[in-house]
């Protein structure tokens, strides 16, 4: 009777013979320790004295807490500015986030609701530049900011990257599901399309919001071919390009970079906590009877 | 407070949807106009088009004597309640209510207090510090009337405000509905596709189909003298039932029809007068048709015959009636059981069987046909109609 504690939600992938349940799950751990392994390595590389990180490297030991240390982690701090490329690194992407969602939430809410001239062309250039790698318009790009001066500054690693097709894309489809009827309330009630948008819609939307936000974060934490290309100076670089060179600053030592790398992906974790519970929640609906 | 007008409101969509075709329609000082048809008859768009959601392809709106249609929503001074409520999820009751007047800069505290005022009307003082989201369909349809009449507007537009409610709640909320419109005295026009919530809450009832009016005018007067079938069958549970018939004799005050079935009707001297001007304010589609505007159709030609459900008796076993009374015979197909009267759907000699049946309501006490039963019915000759063949009502009684 012990039953009684699972769902009835829970029941429809519980059901089936007990082997088959077993190999469902068996195949779900084998599947969570590949994903989890490599950063449960990393993080019990960082914190392993030097001399025993390659030595113990892939054994279960390895991952033991014994003799846990955070000497790696002020070797970081010695033998580079880490400080200096964090906050590079945080400047330029909260730039990119917080610029491209004013950015593109006002484009796509612009081609989902609003009547202008072009506005179709416009919808179909965008959605076509989604196919277009940044790799493809890197060099162009590099010989154009070059001319403008702008090497080695925080504004050439932010500009390129703040309007963003995905990101347009991903508002779009989503101001294009919104029910109508709540702007037309909005209108009605004397609002103008600005103030619908930043009033109504913005609220309205604040998962689509976070998603994007966490998807642009993410995706331009890890920049690595664009700051390599114009920045020359280490006090505007990121940290991409840091942990690069850290690698292979001698003495190599592999216990520093996992320290290096550890710190590196924190942010992105805690970013995406922050915004993961904005995902479950949606309050379009709450205004609308179903 | 004001008037509206509309004159020749034609409304084309991009796609080639012609919404609205050549729309009059006057909505007094006051008064409360409902707009029904069938989904798809353009009684939405007509709302949308005096709100200034949408502009119309040709035509006038004037509110308040002003003409409008080329103003953006917000200068026309009308409030909208939508089918959805489409109240704003993220702000409180309070804010939601004050949301119109934040938009005109009404200063803060003249606000709250028309906000306390109207929540007051409303019942929603409770409510004030809640989200959308934890209310009842019915407090949101309220808060949804709150935030439309806060600013005391000239015109109030309800989209079906009421099909998101239950059946018991409907009822509730139309008479309050009714009761707010009074003291108000705002002009107020209703769109709805229930013909008891058209009939029990409008001043008058403009019918519409396929974009074009059928029929304007106090709801009684639509349902006892449609001005065509569609009016006579779209009114009315069930509808009107029509019987095809030819004109036999023409009197200058009634006529002499002869049923499909064979059976004569004599609706000679009930003060009709035969031929002139049929319904001529509903608009044609095609002016070329016809013999001009004061031909009837002649004897011999073929007219339909309209009869309410109500206007007719089971008749004696004998076929006989009183006096003023047709009769005509059928077999009773279904009976429907409705607690307080019972209809008997019934198949009449000559009509398809997979025609539609003849409609009888009858009081629970005049017996109790069954199903296979033939029964004789008198048809209450003042209360006929008598319809063109394109439909169009032919006599003015």
């Amino acid at each position: 009777m012990d039953g009684t504690g699972s769902t009835i939600g829970g029941m429809s992938w519980r059901t089936g013979t007990p082997l088959a349940r077993a190999a469902t799950y068996l195949a779900l751990v084998v599947g969570t320790l590949v994903w989890i392994a490599p950063i449960l390595v990393m993080v019990a590389a960082s914190l392993r004295p030097e001399s025993r990180v390659l030595p113990e490297a892939g054994t279960l030991r390895g991952l033991m807490p014994a003799d846990a240390t955070l000497q790696n982690y002020a070797d970081v701090f010695e033998r580079v500015d880490f400080a200096r490329m964090f906050w590079n690194t945080l400047v330029i992407n909260a730039s990119i986030v917080v610029g491209g969602l004013a950015i593109n939430a006002s484009a796509a809410y612009a081609l989902a609701r609003l009547e202008w001239r072009g506005r179709r062309l416009t919808l179909a250039l965008v959605l076509a530049l989604l196919v277009v790698p940044f790799e493809a318009i890197a060099v162009p790009l590099f010989y154009a900011t070059t001319a403008l001066g702008w090497r080695d500054t925080y504004l050439v690693q932010i500009l390129p990257f703040v309007a963003n097709t995905l990101s347009i894309y991903i508002f779009y489809s989503f101001f294009l599901g919104m029910p109508r009827e709540i702007e037309d309330a909005g209108r009605v009630d004397g609002a103008g399309p600005w103030r619908i948008f930043l009033e109504i819609v913005v609220p309205s939307s604040r998962m689509v919001f976070a998603t994007v936000a966490i998807v642009t974060f993410v995706l331009h934490w890890g920049l690595y071919l664009w700051p390599l290309l114009v920045t020359s100076r280490v006090d505007v670089r990121p940290l991409p390009l840091g942990i690069a060179a850290f690698r292979t600053l001698p003495p190599v030592q592999w216990g520093d970079v996992m320290a290096f790398a550890v710190m590196m992906v924190a942010p992105v974790a805690f970013i995406f906590l922050i915004l993961q519970r904005w995902f479950a929640r949606s309050s379009v609906s709450a205004g609308l009877k179903g | 407070m004001a008037d509206i007008r509309l004159l020749g409101i034609d409304k084309r969509y991009e796609g080639g949807v012609h919404a609205v075709r050549d729309l009059d329609l006057e909505v007094a000082d006051g008064t409360l106009t409902v707009l029904l048809g069938p989904s798809g008859c353009g009684k939405s768009t007509v709302l949308r088009l005096v709100a200034g959601l949408e502009s119309p392809t040709a035509g006038e709106i004037h509110i308040g004597g002003r003409r409008v249609d080329r103003e953006p929503p917000h200068r026309r001074d009308v409030a909208m309640v939508f089918q959805s409520y489409a109240l704003y999820g993220h702000m409180t009751v309070r804010e939601n209510i004050e949301f119109p007047l934040r938009m005109r800069d009404v200063p803060r505290r003249e606000r709250a207090k028309r906000a306390a005022e109207i929540a007051e009307l409303l019942e929603l003082t409770p409510l004030l510090d809640a989200t959308p989201g934890t209310l009842s369909g019915g407090q949101q349809q309220r808060v949804a009337m709150g935030r439309a009449l806060v600013r005391r507007p000239a015109a109030f537009l309800l989209d079906e405000p009421l099909s998101n409610l239950d059946a018991r709640l409907r009822v509730h909320v139309r008479e309050e509905i009714r009761a707010i419109q009074r003291r108000l005295g705002v002009t107020t026009v209703h769109v709805t596709h229930d013909q008891v919530e058209a009939l029990s809450l409008g001043d008058r009832v403009a019918v519409m189909k396929d974009g074009r009016l059928q029929q304007y005018g106090p709801g009684q007067e639509l349902y006892d003298r449609p001005k065509n079938t569609f009016v006579a069958t779209f009114l009315g549970q069930p509808g009107m039932n029509l019987l095809e018939a030819r004109l036999r004799r023409k009197g200058t005050h009634g006529a002499e029809v002869v049923l499909a079935t064979g059976e004569r009707l004599d609706l000679l001297g009930l003060g009709r007068s035969m031929g002139a001007s049929p319904a001529r304010d509903v608009p044609d589609g095609d002016p070329g048709e016809g013999d001009g505007p004061d031909a009837g159709p002649g004897e011999g030609d073929p007219v339909t015959l309209g009869v309410r459900p109500e206007a007719v008796d089971l008749a004696d076993a004998d076929g006989s009636a009183e006096a003023g009374a047709a009769t005509i015979s059928g077999t009773v197909g279904t009976v429907e059981e409705l607690g307080s009267e019972r209809i008997l759907h019934l198949a009449l000699p000559g009509r398809g069987s997979g025609g539609d049946l003849f409609a009888v309501r009858l009081d629970r006490r005049r017996g109790s046909p069954r199903p296979g039963d033939r029964v004789h019915l008198a048809l209450r000759a003042e209360a006929i109609r008598l319809f063109d063949v394109h439909g169009d009502a032919i006599d003015i009684a």
